[in-house]
């Protein structure tokens, strides 16, 4: 009995020991749990979050740049690229056979590239199209990762690069279009933070936040794909035939102030490595780079004495072949003297004396309100990177004298870009109202269009002043010496310049910019243009951009199908032609 | 009580398996979307390049054997009056009531276009 007392004593002693000893160790792990899941939760989410949650950024897809007609000039296109981590790489001998046909690469060449001691990823290639993309991946090799990649595409091969400009690695407009709408382009990017296993995989329970990106908008420009061709083929051959050393074509269309095509030379290209040397040829030269215009500036010399009323088309001055201003000669450009001109024959012989006769007749204050009115020493705001204002100088600025103002009527001493000059030749053409150049007319954003309307920026002459200064460059285009450089059946109106190259100290005479501007129809004008060889061997504007003037002037002609407004010659019939 | 809560846990796990098995096929699936896509584009742009006007120049120059036209000529074909538009598109006795005046027109062209035959024995 006493036995099975202290037995039964002894039982209960050790079962409260053990009761307690489960109590304690319940109370303990209890314990860690609340640490862990009540005291320490913050710290622990952190921690977790640290590891497993992964937050992304969402690229958004870069907008395309179109021609005028939609078709597309640059493209973003995403691209796999093919990374390969050396010490994940079981087997580099088999990974190189398996991946060298796929490819077009030796397996040594891959060998190379595997380094199985070196933690760094290795590119071994780039844009891979989705056909071998695919098949890569469903090898299932350890240790290949493929990124998708955006890259920026041409089908039309480099086309405008001034214009278009390029991107850079991320994506962002580096030069022309590209950086000046970069922030349409690019649209906005999206956000993707997730929670990942050890294995990478997304764990479907955990935390997710997703907001998609926004793709960029599709800009519709107003260059015109075949026009642009054309112009760059031609300007390439003027150049090359001419011995020049660069040049300009520019088309726009006078109602709106839409440029139809901007070739310029020497440029880059888009489609191949850019070389450090190519790095001035990156900007748009069309408004970075200025130059004096010459004898096309009598254009506005002209509209400004008529629209003041100060001459007439008739008004007569003597022309003796130079005149003596403040004791400095200035002479006329082939030093030939004409007798009584009148202000039509002014711009028909290109009379220096006689635009000289204008200005005076003008006045500084109201020569130099024209300059400003037609847009020159201003920005044309036609939102492509780097613009220039342009310069010249009035009787405000220090050391003015009036053989600036005698120079200045016929374009020299004065600096303006080749869109300025295009842009104030278009006034004259769309009634005397001055449009701004433009050259995008659209963005497009999905099924979103918001259409991008012409600018009048103002008045500058009036109806009947710019019918007169058509008139007088129409008789510019129908004297002997140029029209051999009309289109037949068409009225063209035009005119030719031809100014010095300056210098520090002042004038290289045998390098020259040869230039010619112009529009047509005269009657109702469809498109302007501006040609500019720079430095060509036969100096003068009426020699060398005349014949290039004429050539893209048949290709507008037929282009915009313009049917002619005067009989045309019939051709004759080639032998052998049906 | 057991019973029921044994239930409802496995009903959990089954759920939270199916679930687990969804997101891997929404992730496999976006993926072949992602690839899809990157296809789609890389067609179009495929697409692009043999619309650009180089490739249609090759074609025409090389395959086709096409050359510049030297001469452009225009033709001025004078539309009908608006009141004879109108007369067309009345069902006439002895013509028939679904040719439109439009035809007129590109007969006209036709004609225009079409050199006329030159006489006998000069061909």
């Amino acid at each position: 009995m006493t036995r099975r007392a202290s037995g039964k004593r002894l039982t209960s002693w050790r079962l409260w020991v053990l009761a307690v000893g489960f109590a304690t160790c319940a109370a303990v792990v209890l314990a860690r749990l609340v640490s862990y899941q009540v005291v320490e939760f913050a710290r622990f989410q952190a921690l977790a979050e640290h590891t497993q949650v992964l937050e992304r950024q969402i690229n958004p897809k870069r907008g395309a740049l179109l021609d005028a007609n939609g078709r597309p000039l640059a493209i973003s296109v995403m691209y796999d690229n093919l990374y390969v981590y050396g010490p994940h790489v079981r087997d580099p001998g088999q990974t190189a056979a398996a991946l060298a046909p796929l490819l077009e690469m030796s397996p040594s060449e891959i060998l190379l590239k595997i380094d199985r001691d070196k933690k760094v990823k290795v590119l071994l290639k780039e844009r891979l199209p989705a056909p071998v993309s695919a098949r890569i991946e469903s090898l299932g090799l350890p240790g290949l990762e493929l990124v998708p990649t955006p890259y920026r595409n041409y089908p039309e091969g480099s086309i405008a690069p001034q214009l278009l400009g390029f991107v850079g690695v991320d994506g962002r407009g580096l030069a022309g279009l590209e950086l000046s709408y970069d922030e349409e382009l690019y649209g906005q990017p999206g956000r993707l933070v997730s929670a990942h296993d050890t294995a990478g995989q997304e764990i479907a329970m955990a935390r997710r936040e997703y907001q998609p990106a926004r793709d960029g908008a599709d800009l519709v420009l107003t260059i015109d794909r075949y026009l642009q061709r054309v112009a760059e083929r031609e300007l390439a051959q003027a150049v090359a035939a001419n011995k020049a050393i660069g040049g300009h074509i520019l088309i726009m269309e006078p109602s709106t102030g839409a440029l139809l095509a901007a070739a310029s030379w020497p440029t880059y290209s888009l489609t191949e490595p850019l070389r450090p040397d190519q790095q001035a040829l990156m900007k748009p030269t069309i408004v970075t780079n200025v130059y004096e215009p010459g004898s096309v500036m009598k254009v506005v010399t002209l509209a400004a004495g008529l629209e003041e009323g100060v001459i007439t088309p008739d008004t007569t001055t003597v022309d003796g072949g130079s005149v003596i201003i403040d004791g400095v000669r200035i002479s006329n450009w082939d030093f030939n003297g004409h007798g009584t001109i009148t202000m039509r024959q002014m711009l028909v012989y290109s009379s220096n004396v006689g635009s000289a006769f204008v200005s005076r007749q003008l006045g500084p204050e109201r020569f130099y309100k024209f300059l400003d009115l037609f847009g020159f020493g201003q920005l044309t705001g036609v939102r492509l990177p780097g613009e220039v204002p342009g310069s010249y100088r009035t009787p405000d600025d220090p050391g003015w004298t009036r053989v600036d103002l005698a120079t200045n009527s016929f374009g020299q001493g004065v600096a303006v870009t080749p869109l300025q000059m295009l842009t104030a030749i278009a006034a004259i053409a769309n009634d005397g109202v001055l449009m701004r150049p433009m050259l995008v007319k659209e963005l497009r954003r999905g099924d979103e269009v918001v259409p991008i309307a012409p600018e009048a920026v103002r008045r500058v002459v009036s109806s009947q002043t710019a019918a007169q200064v058509t008139d007088i460059m129409v008789s510019v285009m129908e004297q002997p010496g140029l029209k051999p450089n009309g289109v037949p059946g068409y009225v063209l109106a035009g005119k030719t310049g031809t100014a010095d190259f300056p210098t520090a100290t002042g004038y290289e005479r045998n390098r020259t910019y040869a230039s010619h501007v112009g529009f047509g129809p005269a009657q109702h004008p469809r498109w302007v243009m501006l040609v500019r060889l720079d430095a060509p061997e036969a100096l003068y504007g009426g020699a060398v951009a005349a014949p290039v003037f004429k050539r893209m002037a048949e290709e507008l002609m037929t282009y915009l199908r313009i049917p002619p407004t005067e009989p045309r010659p019939t051709p004759r019939a080639t032998p052998g032609a049906r | 009580v057991i019973l029921g809560i044994g239930l409802v846990v496995l009903l959990y796990s089954m759920q939270l398996g199916s679930v687990t098995t969804s997101g891997y096929d929404l992730q496999r699936l976006q993926l072949e979307r992602n690839e899809w896509r990157q296809r789609n584009e890389q067609l179009l742009l495929e697409l692009a390049k043999v619309q650009s006007l180089a490739w249609i120049e090759v074609e025409a120059v090389q395959r086709l054997g096409m050359r510049r036209a030297e001469h452009v000529s225009y033709l001025e074909l004078a539309a009908p009056p608006a009141a004879e538009l109108d007369r067309a598109d009345e069902p006439a006795a002895g013509a028939s009531p679904t040719q439109p005046a439009i035809l007129a027109l590109w007969r006209e062209l036709l004609r225009a276009l079409t050199p006329p035959l030159p006489p006998e024995g000069t061909r």
